[in-house]
C-alpha cells in the first residue's frame, strides 16, 4: 500500500500532525519514505476534497486534522483493501 | 546545497499553491535531517504535477499553439530543402587484390575523371557559377561513397549522392563503367563484375514527416516550458 493519500489519512487517524511528523510516522508504520513533493501534493489534494483540514495556528508548521469525511473515506479504502487482502490470502491458501 | 535546491524547486510550484503551502513545505524541508537528491527529484516532479493540476488548460493550450506552429514551420523549412538522391551499384571483386582495388578506385576518383563527369552531366550547374572548379570536385568526392557491405572482401558498393535522381543513377553507373575500364587495363589482376547496377533512386533526404513531427514535438515542449516559466 503506497498510495500517499491513504498513508496520510491513516497517519492522521492517530492524531493531528504537521508535514514532517507525517513523513516520520508513515516511514515507521508503512516503511514508505515520502518525499516533500509527494507529501504536499497529496496534502493539497486531500484538503481540496475536504478529507483533511489545516488547524489555524500562527506557526509555519501547520498541523492537519482528519475530517469526518476523511475518516469515512479511510474506512472505505481500508474495507476495500481488507477484501483485497482476504482474497489474495485465500488464493494463496493462507486463510 | 540540497536544501537550497529544494527551496529553488519550491518556486516552481504555482503561485497560489506557494502562498498556501510554500512556508510549510520549506519548514518540512528544514525538519528533514538529511534530504538527498531524491527529495529534489520528488519536489521537481511535484511542481510539474501541481502546475498541470492548476494550469493544465494553459499548459495544453500553449503546447498546442507552439506545437502546431513548430509543425508548420518545420514542414515549410523541409520544403525549402532540396531533395537528395543516392544511387549505388554493387560490384563483385572476388579475385581482385586489395591494392589493385584501391588503385582502381583512386584512378576513378582522379581529378581528370571527375572533371569529365562534371562536364558530361553538367553537374553542380548553380555551384559552378560561384565556386572554383576545385571546390566543386571536392564536393563531388564527398558525394561519392565506396564501401564494402558488411565488411565483405568480395564485393563493394559505389554510389553517388546528388539532388537529381536520374543524374545520380547515371553518374553512379558511369563510375562503375570507369572501374571496369580500369580493371581491364590492369592485366591478370582479377575481374570486377557488376552484381547490381545503380537504380533510379527515391529521395533519401529530407525526411519531411520526421521534420514536421520534430517541429511539433519541439514546439509542444517549448510551449510547456513557456507555461512553466510564466506560471500564474
Amino acid at each position: 500500500m503506497t498510495d500517499p493519500s491513504i498513508l496520510i489519512l491513516a497517519s492522521l487517524a492517530e492524531g493531528d500532525k504537521h508535514g514532517y511528523a507525517m513523513m516520520e510516522d508513515i516511514a515507521r508504520f508503512a516503511g514508505v519514505s515520502l518525499g516533500p513533493g509527494t507529501l504536499y501534493g497529496a496534502i493539497s489534494r486531500l484538503e481540496e476534497r475536504g478529507w483533511i483540514r489545516a488547524r489555524q495556528v500562527a506557526e509555519r508548521r501547520k498541523p492537519y486534522t482528519l475530517t469526518a469525511a476523511g475518516r469515512r473515506q479511510l474506512a472505505k479504502e481500508l474495507e476495500s483493501l481488507g477484501s483485497f487482502v482476504a482474497t489474495g490470502r485465500a488464493r494463496l491458501g493462507q486463510v | 546545497m540540497i536544501r537550497r535546491t529544494l527551496g529553488w524547486a519550491a518556486r516552481l510550484y504555482p503561485r497560489a499553491w506557494r502562498e498556501r503551502y510554500g512556508e510549510e513545505f520549506l519548514a518540512t524541508v528544514e525538519d528533514m535531517p538529511a534530504p538527498g537528491w531524491a527529495a529534489v527529484w520528488d519536489a521537481g516532479k511535484g511542481a510539474i504535477a501541481m502546475q498541470l493540476h492548476h494550469h493544465g488548460r494553459v499548459f495544453l493550450r500553449r503546447a498546442a499553439i507552439l506545437g502546431a506552429a513548430g509543425f508548420v514551420l518545420a514542414g515549410l523549412i523541409s520544403l525549402q530543402i532540396p531533395d537528395e538522391y543516392y544511387s549505388r551499384a554493387l560490384v563483385g571483386a572476388a579475385n581482385v587484390e586489395s591494392k589493385v582495388l584501391l588503385r582502381s578506385v583512386e584512378n576513378v576518383l582522379s581529378r581528370q575523371r571527375l572533371v569529365e563527369l562534371v562536364d558530361k552531366h553538367e553537374l553542380y550547374a548553380e555551384l559552378r557559377t560561384r565556386l572554383p572548379l576545385e571546390d566543386i570536385l571536392e564536393t563531388m568526392r564527398k558525394s561519392i561513397k565506396v564501401s564494402a557491405p558488411n565488411g565483405s572482401a568480395r564485393a563493394f558498393e559505389i554510389g553517388f549522392l546528388y539532388e537529381d535522381g536520374p543524374l545520380a543513377q547515371r553518374v553512379a553507373n558511369d563510375l562503375v563503367s570507369a572501374l571496369l575500364q580500369e580493371n581491364r587495363a590492369s592485366n591478370g589482376a582479377g575481374l570486377f563484375t557488376v552484381l547490381d547496377a545503380a537504380p533510379n533512386p527515391a529521395p533519401i533526404y529530407p525526411n519531411r514527416p520526421v521534420f514536421a513531427l520534430s517541429g511539433l514535438l519541439g514546439g509542444a515542449l517549448l510551449g510547456a516550458i513557456w507555461a512553466l516559466l510564466r506560471r500564474a
